[in-house]
């Protein structure tokens, strides 16, 4: 009798674990920032001519970069997918990052794998729900809009607006990189320098096409202050060398 | 007579209400067995549309919080795999209001959708091959598929009512810009996105201080046919 209710108990969570879903997005660099770097560049007379023409050509031929996300009741991993991308050396991208994402919504983490610092781990951000609305391809989507402050190379903190759009229809607080946490999926992301946009929504898939990466127990995880400090220490570094 | 202490007096009160006006709606989601669900989500739509949206994501008990103004609330409760619920709401006082989802019978199923039409600021994107057919053979039949565009017989283009000035192919402008030659001549296969641009300016510097009348269509090409050959051959039989 026992092993009936374990049965019924295995499958009946079994047949509970249908939240699950991959969606592909693309994110491009916007226009507006493209043509102000290039102008600023121009004006810029420390930079050789040569150089300078290398860089712009570089920005102008910007290709987009792809995403996915792969999620399941409690956890998604975001990551690049570099299969579409051309073989021609260098190309430069949306800016929108390289980094996979961890999230899991029961621990509460948010984890960057990040190839120099291992795994950098993130503050939820504070969202702000306005009223506006819009449709993204036919579903209809709420306007969230945050502050999010970055660290930038040089050694100095920085601000960026974040808009995001998120679908109520498609209730799981996911999205891409660390912008999630909203009462729905985020299918569209503005910042100063990209947009990145969802293009496919596949609701439960094949479970083996589920590609989730978790991050062990045992790794090392430094927060984002700590990682701070060592790209200021590494920067000093480099200019000691 | 005004004294300086009555506005502070006015000041305190003001605020005061303010946050006396926020009252707290709790309670825990479960399903019809009772058991509670984690990461559903609620979302309280103001009926005036100037005041904030709030939301709530249940913790791991199922329990949520929101905190609302005592204004009328539409509350929406989604939980994927759950039928949604809705309900208006005006809180006088703090409320506990537990919530009872109902599991969906299709939720198994694969779903897939694809985004044929993304809209930005300025900026319509069409990716063409979700809305065609095959059939087309030249730009002006893709384009009679869109939403919005419109194509007279002269080979001019409409976009929800405005015509757009500039042509350009893979950012370049296509012969004189104009959009006649382009529409008869680009053959349909090779067309891979539509871009419309509103508000376009040749400098990118000028396009937040002016306002111009130009709207460009930007046509993106596959990435195997870059080079098409364009123009149609005629062939004609004599009775001879």
């Amino acid at each position: 009798m026992k092993k009936i209710i374990l049965l019924l108990c295995i499958s009946s969570s079994l047949f509970s674990y249908a939240q699950s879903g991959i969606i592909n997005y693309t994110a491009q660099m916007n226009l507006q920032h493209q043509k102000e770097f290039i102008e600023e560049l121009k004006k810029d007379e420390k930079v050789t001519m040569s150089v300078k023409q290398q860089v712009i050509d570089l920005y102008k031929n910007a290709e987009p970069d792809y995403f996915e996300l792969h999620f399941n009741e409690s956890e998604s991993y975001y990551f690049k997918d570099e299969s579409l991308k051309k073989e021609e050396g260098y190309t430069m991208g949306s800016k929108a990052g390289q980094m996979p994402f961890y999230t899991n919504t029961y621990t509460n983490v948010i984890i960057e794998d990040n190839r120099i610092f291992s795994f950098i781990s993130h503050e939820p951000l504070d969202w702000k729900i306005t009223n506006e609305q819009k449709n993204i391809g036919d579903v209809a989507c709420f306007k969230a809009t945050t502050t999010e402050t970055l660290y930038s190379r040089q050694g100095n903190f920085y601000d960026r607006n974040i808009v995001a759009w998120f679908a109520p229809e498609y209730p799981v607080e996911f999205g891409p990189s660390n912008y999630s946490g909203l009462p729905g999926l985020v299918l569209e992301v503005e910042r100063k320098e990209f947009t990145i946009t969802a293009t496919k929504i596949n609701l439960n898939p094949n479970e083996d096409r589920l590609k989730i990466k978790c991050v062990d127990k045992d790794e090392k995880i430094t927060s984002q202050k700590e990682s701070y400090k060592k790209i200021a220490e590494m920067m000093k570094d480099r200019k000691k060398n | 007579m005004r004294k300086p202490y009555q506005f502070f007096i006015l000041l305190f009160i003001f605020f005061n209400s303010q946050s006396y006006a926020q009252k707290i709606l709790s309670g825990v989601i479960t399903d019809s067995l009772d058991k509670p669900l984690t990461s559903a989500n609620l979302l309280a739509v103001p009926k005036d549309s100037l005041q904030e949206v709030k939301f709530s994501i249940t913790d791991q008990k199922g329990r949520y919080h929101l905190s609302l103004k005592s204004m009328p609330y539409t509350v929406t409760v989604n939980y994927l795999g759950y039928a949604k619920k809705k309900f208006n709401i005006k809180l006088h006082k703090d409320l506990v209001k537990n919530i009872v989802l109902q599991e969906k019978a299709e939720s198994l199923e694969e779903v897939v959708l694809e985004m044929p039409m993304v809209v930005k600021k300025d900026t319509i994107i069409y990716n063409v091959n979700k809305l065609i057919t095959r059939e087309e053979r030249k730009l002006k039949d893709v384009l009679k598929k869109l939403p919005g565009v419109e194509v007279d017989k002269d080979g001019g283009i409409t976009i929800n009512g405005k015509k757009v000035t500039t042509m350009l192919v893979e950012n370049k402008k296509f012969f004189n810009g104009g959009t006649n030659l382009a529409v008869d001549n680009i053959p349909a296969d090779a067309v891979k996105q539509v871009v419309v641009l509103d508000n376009y300016n040749e400098i990118a510097m000028l396009k937040d201080f002016q306002e111009s009348e130009e709207m460009a269509m930007n046509i993106k090409l596959e990435d195997d046919k870059k080079n098409f050959i364009f123009g149609d051959i005629v062939a004609g039989l004599g009775n001879d």
